[in-house]
């Protein structure tokens, strides 16, 4: 009886054109725009050498010998080109420099924009101060020790002990591919609002003949649970090998354990859809677009549409994270990548299991009693 | 009018999905806008830091209010994890240890791994940080050399790093101050995405409701010449979409207490612009009659996808020259290309901005006509079909 009706609820599911569409197309198209989109940006972000214009005021030896260090180091800090005042504004404007070093008695910048590479100009323009600053107090105090005093201050040192979290993909924008998982395994809410419309006689015909059948409720509607959860699970591998494998994308951490937390998920999902389905007797389209509205909500608080909105609500109000289900599954792939050890990624999976067991037992609860002569 | 008023009562069934994405953009607007801020005048970036002084003597204080000039200090987290996560999401930009026996070490001209750092991106802040700790290093080393106790030489070199180089801020003349309504068009540039999400789930499941077999057949037996029953929709989706619009451009001046003014208008009829870009693919949209669900899809893709890929999301610049190549057949382009000019991230053309909103208003025309094209091929041939059969 009940292989009967998990087998007739899997042939359902895939007759669901949404479900096909939604959840394994889905992920296709938009992991692709965010791989085009994406791919790069990263590199963008991390520390490159400064393309700079220098103009030459007045012969300066010293600022000059100071900006060439600067330029022939192993990685160097500076890209200068040499060049003249017109020409540096232009670049300046054009975007091909940072901005203009002017070397006269003293050395000045000039900059377009405020951010951190004009900052780290200025710490360089401060540094060259600083060696005046230095030098006038040597000379004033001990003129014999400049030598000294200019080669500490000079001197090459590897102050900072990395003591630095190890990820094995530190690319933040890898979170939008979590993200885009999240969003597929919570969209599985379709396939569980099906299992619940399918199963109340004032949701549907096929509903009414279940209610009429010999069947316990208990067996139509597990199966329709394990059935929407087996059809979802394929929908998250996929999805998951796809980003992975075609798209190849480094989600970092071990790949079965992501598997299995993308397997969880859908069925959070799946639970998620069956509990907004079991409540009250609104028809299946106004439910359904609760749910997708709830769950895009979720979404955007997980940070798909805006990256960073994770990182603020973890200070303004962490409880969000905690509690949005979509948070907890993007950050169950996030704890993969993140930490060596599977403390947090355990959390996170039990925080998922939590939530399944809790939208279950609560849509069975609101299902209960919904016979065809209570309604 | 029947039909008008007949749409308007669709339209405000489907309402109530809406007001959820208007009242949520409303919210993260106001919190966006809040990071914005005065371009036009030089101010240091400042720097996110954990910094956690284990030795707690005058050297390690020294240090510690050196690198906290100009940057925020975020206080230490009391779970390593909760750093980590700071780090990642770039909530905090470096975390410093200055351990126990740093001055000692640092009399003792031991440097190497005097600091204990952590940072997850090597970004330019990251780079920065670690320059100014060394810089630091290497300023007290040298008054130590000039026979400065460790003490003294962290004052001096404290006053010495003080002094900051003065930077001079050149701007194109663009007639408009660099980010002198950043809050605004800030909120301007996520407008796309509220747009066509609240636009296309809420017109394209009411056009459906519309386009069903029963209500046509019923319109079309009526007396209601086809022409007026375009017109009245259209109508309908204008007064819908411009309410819409109304909206949010008064939340903007709520956000904005000094209102509109100057070539800010020109960001509200490019956000017009585009809610009636949103109108009309939601039309073209609900013509091929889909399911509440396979629009939601088509909402998600289309908005999701036109946001990241045309810079709504992620700042052009960033972008790969060949997305933006891509990004050019999309309305959305041109709509942040215009905020773009407006806020003053790119030079300022009227002529460009008159491309950029012509080309909307092209892409506005083109889906209208297609959404026509569509409706005369899918309706009008189907009733031909019916009548020869």
């Amino acid at each position: 009886m009940f292989r009967h009706n998990l087998a007739y609820e899997l042939k359902e599911v895939l007759r669901v054109k949404e479900f096909v569409l939604w959840l394994m197309l889905f992920p296709i198209i938009l992991g692709t725009l965010f791989k085009v989109a994406f791919g790069s940006i990263y590199t963008k972000e991390l520390f490159d050498t400064i393309p700079v214009a220098v103009v030459t005021a007045s012969e300066n030896a010293v600022a000059e010998e100071f900006l060439k260090g600067m330029a022939e180091e192993e990685n160097p800090f500076l890209a200068p080109e040499f060049t003249d005042e017109e020409n540096a504004k232009q670049l300046l404007f054009d975007g091909k420099v940072e901005g203009i070093l002017t070397v006269g008695e003293s050395m000045e910048l000039t900059v377009s924009r405020t951010g951190i590479v004009p900052t780290m100009l200025q710490e360089l323009v401060s540094r060259y101060k600083l060696y005046e600053t230095v030098i006038r107090d040597t000379l004033a105090k001990d003129p014999a020790a400049l030598q000294t005093v200019l080669a500490k201050l000079s001197a090459e040192v590897n102050a900072c002990r990395d003591v630095s979290p190890s990820a094995e993909n530190p690319d933040v924008y890898v979170q939008y591919f979590y993200n885009l998982i999240a969003m597929v395994a919570i969209c599985g809410n379709m396939t569980g609002l099906h299992v619940s419309t399918n199963n109340q006689a004032n949701q549907s015909q096929l509903g009414a003949r279940k209610n009429c059948s010999a069947t316990p409720k208990g067996i139509y509607l597990t199966a329709g649970l394990l059935g929407s959860c087996i059809a979802q699970s394929v929908s998250m591998v996929l999805c998951v090998t796809f980003l992975r494998f075609v798209l190849r994308v480094n989600f970092g951490g071990n790949l079965l354990l992501l598997y299995l937390a993308a397997i969880l998920s859908g069925c959070l999902g799946v639970a998620f859809g069956f509990f907004i389905g079991s409540i009250g007797k609104m028809r299946h389209e106004g439910k359904s677009a609760i749910a997708i509205t709830i769950s895009m909500v979720l979404c955007f608080l997980s940070g798909l549409m805006m990256g960073n909105i994770k990182g603020i609500l973890a200070t303004k109000a962490p409880w969000v994270n905690r509690f949005n289900p979509v948070a907890v599954i993007s950050d169950s792939f996030y704890c993969l990548n993140m930490y060596s050890d599977y403390r947090r990624f355990i959390s996170k999976i039990v925080t998922i299991t939590i939530y399944i067991a809790v939208f279950t037992v609560l849509g069975v609860l609101f299902t209960r009693r919904k016979k065809y002569a209570s309604i | 009018m029947q039909v008008f008023k007949a749409f308007l009562r669709v339209l405000k069934s489907k309402f109530g999905s809406a007001v959820i994405y208007i009242v949520l953009f409303f919210l993260v607007g106001l919190l966006m806008t809040k990071n914005g801020s005065d371009e036009s005048v030089w101010e240091k970036s400042k720097m996110d830091l954990v910094i956690e002084d284990l030795d707690d003597t005058p050297e390690s204080r020294a240090l510690t209010e050196y690198i906290s000039k100009g940057n925020r200090i975020v206080p230490a987290f009391a779970d390593e994890d909760d750093l980590t996560d700071a780090l990642y999401y770039t909530t905090v930009d470096y975390a410093v240890t200055i351990p126990k026996g740093f001055a000692e070490r640092l009399a003792s001209g031991e440097t190497e791994g005097i600091f204990e750092c952590r940072n997850i991106h090597v970004s330019y802040a990251a780079t920065n940080m670690q320059m100014q700790l060394e810089k630091f290093v290497n300023t007290v080393a040298a008054y130590q050399a000039l026979g400065q106790t460790t003490q003294e030489a962290s004052q001096a070199a404290l006053a010495a790093l003080s002094d900051e180089a003065e930077v001079t801020l050149l701007q194109k003349d663009t007639g408009e101050k660099k980010g002198e309504n950043s809050e605004l068009l800030t909120f301007f540039r996520y407008m796309p995405y509220i747009l066509l999400s609240v636009i296309m789930n809420t017109l394209c499941p009411a056009m459906v409701a519309m386009n069903r077999k029963d209500f046509r057949y019923r319109t079309n037996c009526s007396g209601i010449r086809p022409q007026s029953y375009t017109l009245q929709i259209f109508g309908a989706s204008a007064l819908y979409v411009g309410a819409i619009w109304a909206v949010f451009v008064m939340a903007g001046g709520v956000i904005n207490s000094t209102m509109y003014s100057g070539r800010l208008w020109l960001a509200v009829a490019n956000a017009l612009l585009f809610a009636l870009f949103s109108a009309v693919l939601a039309i073209f949209v609900s013509e091929f009659s889909p399911g509440d669900n396979i629009v939601n899809i088509l909402t998600q893709v289309s908005t999701l996808g036109m946001c990241f890929l045309c810079g709504v999301f992620i700042d052009q610049s960033l972008l790969g020259s060949g997305v933006l190549s891509a990004a050019k057949f999309l309305p959305a382009y041109w709509y942040v290309r215009v905020i773009r000019m407006l806020s003053g991230d790119i030079p300022f053309e009227a002529s460009e901005v008159a491309v950029a909103l012509g080309i909307e208003a092209g892409f506005v025309a083109v889906f209208v006509l297609l959404a026509i094209l569509v409706r005369r091929a899918r309706y009008t041939s189907a009733v031909s079909r019916r009548v020869m059969a």
